[in-house]
């Protein structure tokens, strides 16, 4: 067992940052916290790093009930979103720094801690100040500095926000390759779904203090719950239906039969744009023609945005301009249903616990 | 272009003539040999070498530096507790911005007003417990309140610019309080340690207000003595003993610039 927490909640004054907030990492994966800001992604993360404490719930790391135990004795590390490096120490003396702290002697402590440095890749700056390095560097810096210690937990808040677009992907698959040699459980928190998808095995996706969906990314990703996820995953396409039989639903585009059964009366269908398929108009194919509004050329692919307020992204081969008139398959398959949102009934809380907040 | 830019020249020239001219000539006159006015009579060492045999300014240098430095040690000291637990303690907001206000006041505030606020405080404390009877330890005293204020700002300017970060970064990495204190936030925070009490040497060094209110008979400092004597006129002995305080200060000064270099963090 990674990390458990159990009906964590965190309030800062007026203000709800958490509200029962139920996770289980196993040990070993690598999870991410996803979700906008404001979420609670980062207070969550701060109270399972000892740096915030919960108002209510319970921290478990590898079993053990870490709820009231301060950051210095937990054994977990953070990769700060601003790295917090010592300016006043070498890079070598930073990355040292947390086992002089547990009082492991000088001379392992430096061959520990030059292991780590070569583990990220940074090699022969030992003796430089944080100034002196690139951002890049500085950000391999707090990754040893943390990992140097052997924490059971690695916990990495925003890591790659201050890095630029093209360093960012690099660092994501060194970041997961270094997760999966070493075997440890990591844990990070994002708001961009794409630096998710590209580490993660779990992810959970966050709203306002709760945890919206968890699961596989590809799971999440594939099958997004609620309106809120699917809208943060970008599946672009909202398709508001009435259920008119078992499995039968009707669209403003149509009725269409669904390869599962319908959940209810009236909802939300979505589907994505790389979903949707040209067809030749006429042909059984064919759902619905629309015309195009705007053709958004992106080298590898095309984004036509329709008039009638769908979105679908083809190869850029076939030529279309705005104004061309399009047949649309949409494949009954990559139609997804979205149920109603469930924190909806946990945004407001009961009364009882409303005076116990107070 | 180019004549604005002589123009810009000739006036940051005459800025500094106008600044430092006045000190320029006392400077030159402590060398002069003529006894009085302003008539030069050659170059001479004379009057530096009456300073160094008059008892009475030797005795006031002396209870200028005993002053300067045992009120800046202390002041050091508080200020910067001072500053690290009003940053470190959770405020709320409220009550934040009045403790603000209570740091600058005593910046803000005249001398005059302060000199006589402490002269009543002492003597309350001294018609009750028979302690502080005006001398040296008042004045030390005296200059520790208002020297605290300019530390803590100094040192609190500082914690502001590094902020929480590195301070739970370190916590993080297992540091109990006192290896945050002594390993991360004081050498972090050394840049500003040293410019308040700097600071607060060189004002101490050269306040007139708080001492002249809070000494006592024997304890007399330079810018009092020198205050006393230009009553009788200003001697060149005068002249050379406020060179002497003058390159005083610049070295200070200079050993500050030395001490926290430019850094960026």
């Amino acid at each position: 067992m990674g990390l458990q927490t159990y009906a964590v909640c965190k309030n800062y004054g007026e203000t709800r940052a958490l509200y029962d907030v139920d996770l289980c990492v196993e040990r070993g994966e690598f999870f991410t916290l996803l979700g906008p800001s404001g979420c609670g992604k980062t207070t969550l993360l701060r109270i399972i790093a000892g740096l915030e404490m919960a108002d209510n719930g319970r921290v478990e790391i590898n079993g053990q009930d870490c709820t009231k135990i301060r950051a210095n004795r937990r054994p977990v590390n953070t990769v700060f979103q601003s790295y917090a490096m010592f300016p006043h120490l070498t890079v070598l003396e930073n990355v040292c720094f947390g086992l002089i702290s547990r009082k492991v002697p000088k001379a392992e402590a430096l061959e520990k801690a030059r292991q780590t440095l070569d583990l990220v890749q940074l090699k022969g700056f030992d003796s430089r100040k944080p100034d002196q390095l690139s951002g890049g560097q500085r950000q391999r810096v707090a990754l040893a500095r943390a990992l140097a210690n052997e924490p059971e937990i690695l916990l990495l808040d925003e890591p790659m926000s201050a890095l630029d677009a093209k360093l960012r992907v690099q660092v994501q698959v060194e970041l997961r390759q270094i997760q999966q040699r070493l075997e440890k459980t990591f844990i990070m928190v994002t708001h961009d779904q794409e630096e998710a998808l590209t580490v993660s095995d779990r992810m959970a996706v966050m709203n306002v203090g709760q945890i919206a969906q968890y699961g596989t990314v590809r799971e999440v990703y594939d099958r997004p719950l609620t309106r809120f996820v699917a809208d943060f995953l970008q599946t672009e396409n909202f398709i508001e239906a009435k259920a008119i039989g078992e499995t039968e639903v009707a669209t403003p585009y149509g009725n269409w039969t669904l390869p599962e059964s319908i959940p209810w009366e009236a909802g939300t269908l979505s589907v994505r744009p790389e979903n949707l398929q040209l067809a030749r108009p006429g042909t059984p194919q064919c759902d619905l023609q629309a015309r195009v509004v705007t053709n958004i050329y992106k080298g590898c692919y095309q984004k036509l945005i329709l008039d009638n307020g769908l979105t679908m992204e083809t190869d850029a081969t076939t030529i279309l301009e705005a104004g061309d008139t399009v047949g649309v398959h949409v494949p009954r398959e990559s139609i997804i249903l979205l149920y109603e949102e469930e924190i909806q009934r946990m945004k407001a809380p009961a009364p009882d616990e409303k005076e116990a907040a107070v | 272009m180019k004549r604005t830019s002589t123009l810009s020249n000739l006036t940051s020239v005459f800025i500094f003539i106008f600044l430092y001219l006045p000190m320029l000539s006392v400077v030159m006159f402590s060398f002069n040999a003529s006894d009085m006015g302003l008539k030069w009579g050659g170059f001479s060492l004379k009057w530096y070498q009456q300073l160094v045999h008059n008892e009475l300014i030797l005795w006031a240098a002396w209870n200028t530096l005993v002053l300067a430095v045992v009120s800046t040690a202390f002041s050091t000291l508080i200020g910067t507790m001072l500053a690290i637990g009003l940053y470190r303690f959770p405020w709320k907001k409220r009550t934040a911005g009045k403790l603000n206000v209570l740091l600058h006041l005593p910046v803000v505030t005249p001398d005059i007003i302060f000199a006589v606020a402490l002269v009543i405080a002492f003597s309350v404390i001294r018609y009750t417990t028979g302690l502080f009877e005006l001398g040296l330890t008042t004045m030390i005293v005296g200059h520790i309140t208002f020297q605290i204020a300019f530390v803590a700002l100094a040192v609190r300017g500082r914690l502001e610019l590094i902020g929480h970060d590195v301070e739970e970064a370190a916590c993080d990495l297992y540091a109990g309080y006192w290896r945050v204190l002594t390993r991360v936030l004081l050498p972090m925070l050394k840049p500003g340690i040293i410019a308040g009490a700097m600071l607060a040497f060189t004002l101490s060094l050269d306040d007139f207000v708080i001492s002249f209110f809070t000494c006592g008979p024997k304890s007399t400092t330079l810018p009092l003595f020198i205050y006393a004597s230009v009553k009788r006129g200003i001697t060149p002995e005068i002249h050379a003993l406020s060179t002497i305080v003058m390159l005083v200060t610049i070295a200070s000064v200079a050993l500050m610039q030395k001490l926290s270099p430019n850094t960026k963090h």
